[in-house]
């Protein structure tokens, strides 16, 4: 009798708090791209050809609490202009950068592109022993012959797991951040196999700054951010020696992303200017292999140095869905941001964003 | 045995060890100490992060000491609750609130009568954190209010008869400090895995608050019947507590929770 009362009050208290709370996640904030001092242009969808239907449609998807539950906003530029722009949780999303998570590795790739335009890189058949004598002494000699291409393809060979990566490297401190790197094992000889690890891109970033005397933030900010106006983003470093972390960590906000995808699409040009060259912009975007993301159909993404390249363009991918869609035959870019770190939510893989946005394709 | 068997007795252990502790330092005519373990249900939501409650069950255990100390009662415990909740979506998360407090109520009544109550309140000082981790909404960092207060605390209790005995308490917030997450998260991870985190990391960057700008409230009933002549085991009691706790800075966060709390209270020399 009294487990029976006892059971049947925690029952009714029970129900009691799980029924208080819940807000939606989601509300209409519009899609008219409000004019800001930000060089963007405003155009509406119809002028530059493009349905409203459509992008209603997506609209409806973006709003539902079922489907793309960690968005946070989309954005869709055309021919230059910005015409469509919707944020769901708060309008200051539009205002704050927002974490790129492994869309910083396109981001990455350009500022080596840079770097390469300047000289520094002469060729990407270089071997990293070139770049990090020192921090190789006593390891497999086969590291020494990474070379700065299977860098950009993911296929260096080193075993150090992202989940690893992240914990040992941002949570635990080591007196050589760069050595404790390059002592991890091989899982393969360097350029057999992609492998989708956050140590490749970092390796990229120690090259840059060891070559140019520069980290790589200082290095975006100088060649890139500048050059297209973004003045408010951040960029972690190390905290152990202070080298850009280069396979995630960049923040920058909705429409400034964007600015990264129209420069691509521009290969390169951005007012006039050469930012990075085309030659560059070509390589990085074109298949250099596969990867080991599917899409719908279950077939590999071909992969350039650190883009996606899609049947229509390319994109730049994040971890929780921050996307980053190129389409160069429609002039197209389309720019989509979400909670950053969430895990298995729906909407956090790049074949259903693809899905979502395929009328505007 | 099982990894979780052992942190479960080194934390009961621990709550022991502390209780005591804390009762030997004084010099009461008489106090007790009770050991309990809580079997509650908790609410929690953080809009940092997302506006849903993530609601389920939680496992707590406690022990609490109360002993006469001059004019009114030394009031102090420690808790440890570990809740394993869900959202709409059946997201799990897990929650976990730790809390320490040191209370002194001097009597500001007293029974002339076997039916009337008694009633002592006074200053309480509070540590009390509520961490909450969602995994599928962010599994890189923790979501947390910590609490360290100077708070207002009532008991009234009252025999019923017999070996039994009611004893009703309340507490509430009145000012301290108040640690949140940032609002924007720029730090890859939190150290989730370092046991330190959720004792330092959590009441990091703390700001001066009160009872308007954030708010902790405590309400529970406790039945308590007194055992025959066993040596030092003095009695058994079952409680029902309520706790509740906002905040809107830098976005809304609530917990709330009702806990059913079966307890051994032993006197002490």
């Amino acid at each position: 009798m009294k487990s029976a009362v006892f059971l049947g009050i925690w029952t009714i208290g029970s129900l009691l708090p799980g029924c208080l709370f819940d807000e939606p996640l989601k509300h209409d904030l519009g899609v008219v791209p409000q004019p800001l001092d930000d060089g963007w242009e405003i155009a509406t969808p119809e002028s530059v050809g493009l349905s409203s239907d459509s992008l209603a449609r997506i609209h409806e998807v973006l709003l539902s609490e079922d489907r793309f539950v960690g968005s946070l906003g989309m954005l869709v530029i055309k021919d230059g202009k910005l015409v469509w722009e919707t944020y769901l949780r708060s309008l200051a999303d539009r205002d704050h950068y927002h974490h790129l998570q492994s869309a910083t590795k396109s981001v990455t790739a350009l500022v080596f592109g840079i770097a390469r335009d300047r000289g520094y890189f002469p060729t990407l058949s270089q071997g990293i022993v070139d770049l990090f004598p020192e921090e190789l002494v006593g390891l497999d000699p086969l590291k020494g012959t990474i070379s700065l291409q299977q860098l950009l393809t993911m296929t260096s060979g080193i075993a150090f797991d992202n989940l690893d990566f992240d914990l040992e490297m941002y949570t635990f401190h080591h007196a050589d951040p760069l050595r404790y790197i390059l002592e991890k094992p091989l899982y393969a000889a360097p350029g057999v196999r992609y492998y989708y690890r956050n140590a490749d891109p970092q390796l990229i970033s120690y090259a840059l700054q060891r070559r140019t005397g520069t980290s790589e933030s200082a290095l975006a900010a100088s060649w890139l951010f500048s050059q297209l106006g973004i003045s408010d983003w951040y960029w972690q470093a190390d905290s152990d020696d202070g080298v850009t972390i280069a396979g995630n960590s960049l923040h920058l906000k909705p429409r400034d992303f964007a600015k990264i995808g129209q420069l691509v699409l521009n290969q390169g040009q951005w007012a006039g200017r050469t930012v990075v060259s085309k030659d560059w912009v070509e390589q990085m975007t074109q298949s250099q292999i596969q990867s080991d993301f599917h899409d719908a159909n279950g077939l590999p993404i071909p992969y350039g140095y650190y883009w996606y390249v899609l049947p229509n363009g390319f994109a730049a991918w994040g971890n929780g869905g921050q996307y980053l869609l190129v389409d160069p035959a429609k002039q197209l870019v389309i720019v989509h941001i979400a909670l950053p770190d969430t895990a298995g939510l729906d909407g956090s893989q790049l074949n259903q964003f693809v899905e979502l946005v395929h009328e505007l394709l | 045995m099982r990894r979780g068997q052992g942190h479960t007795r080194a934390l009961v252990a621990l709550s022991v060890a502390l209780a005591t502790a804390t009762a030997s330092a004084g010099s009461p005519s008489s106090h007790a100490l009770s050991v309990g373990v809580d079997l509650g249900y908790r609410s929690v939501r953080d809009d940092l992060i997302v506006p849903l409650a993530s609601s389920g069950p939680s496992l707590g255990f406690g022990a609490r000491f109360i002993g006469k100390a001059g004019p009114g009662l030394l009031d102090t415990g420690i808790r440890f609750e570990f809740g394993a909740l869900f959202d709409r979506y059946a997201h799990p998360a897990a929650g976990v609130m730790h809390a320490l407090r040191l209370g002194y109520l001097p009597i500001a009544a007293r029974p002339t009568a076997p039916s009337d109550w008694s009633l002592a309140l006074g200053p309480v000082l509070v540590w009390e954190t509520d961490v909450l981790w969602l995994r599928n909404w962010d599994d890189a960092h923790a979501y947390w209010m910590g609490r360290r207060y100077l708070g207002l605390a009532v008991r009234s209790w009252r025999a019923l008869g017999g070996a039994w005995r009611l004893d009703l308490s309340g507490e509430i917030n009145l000012i301290g400090f108040e640690s949140r997450p940032p609002a924007y998260r720029l730090q890859n991870e939190d150290p989730l895995t370092q046991v330190a985190f959720y004792f330092e990391g959590v009441n990091r960057d703390a700001t001066f608050g009160s009872l308007f700008d954030w708010q902790a409230l405590r309400l529970e009933a406790d039945l308590s019947r007194t055992l025959g002549p066993r040596g030092r085991l003095a009695g058994k009691s079952l409680g029902l507590e309520a706790r509740f706790a906002h905040t809107a800075s830098p976005a809304q966060a609530f917990v709330f929770e009702l806990n059913f709390r079966y307890a051994y209270v032993w006197d002490l020399p």
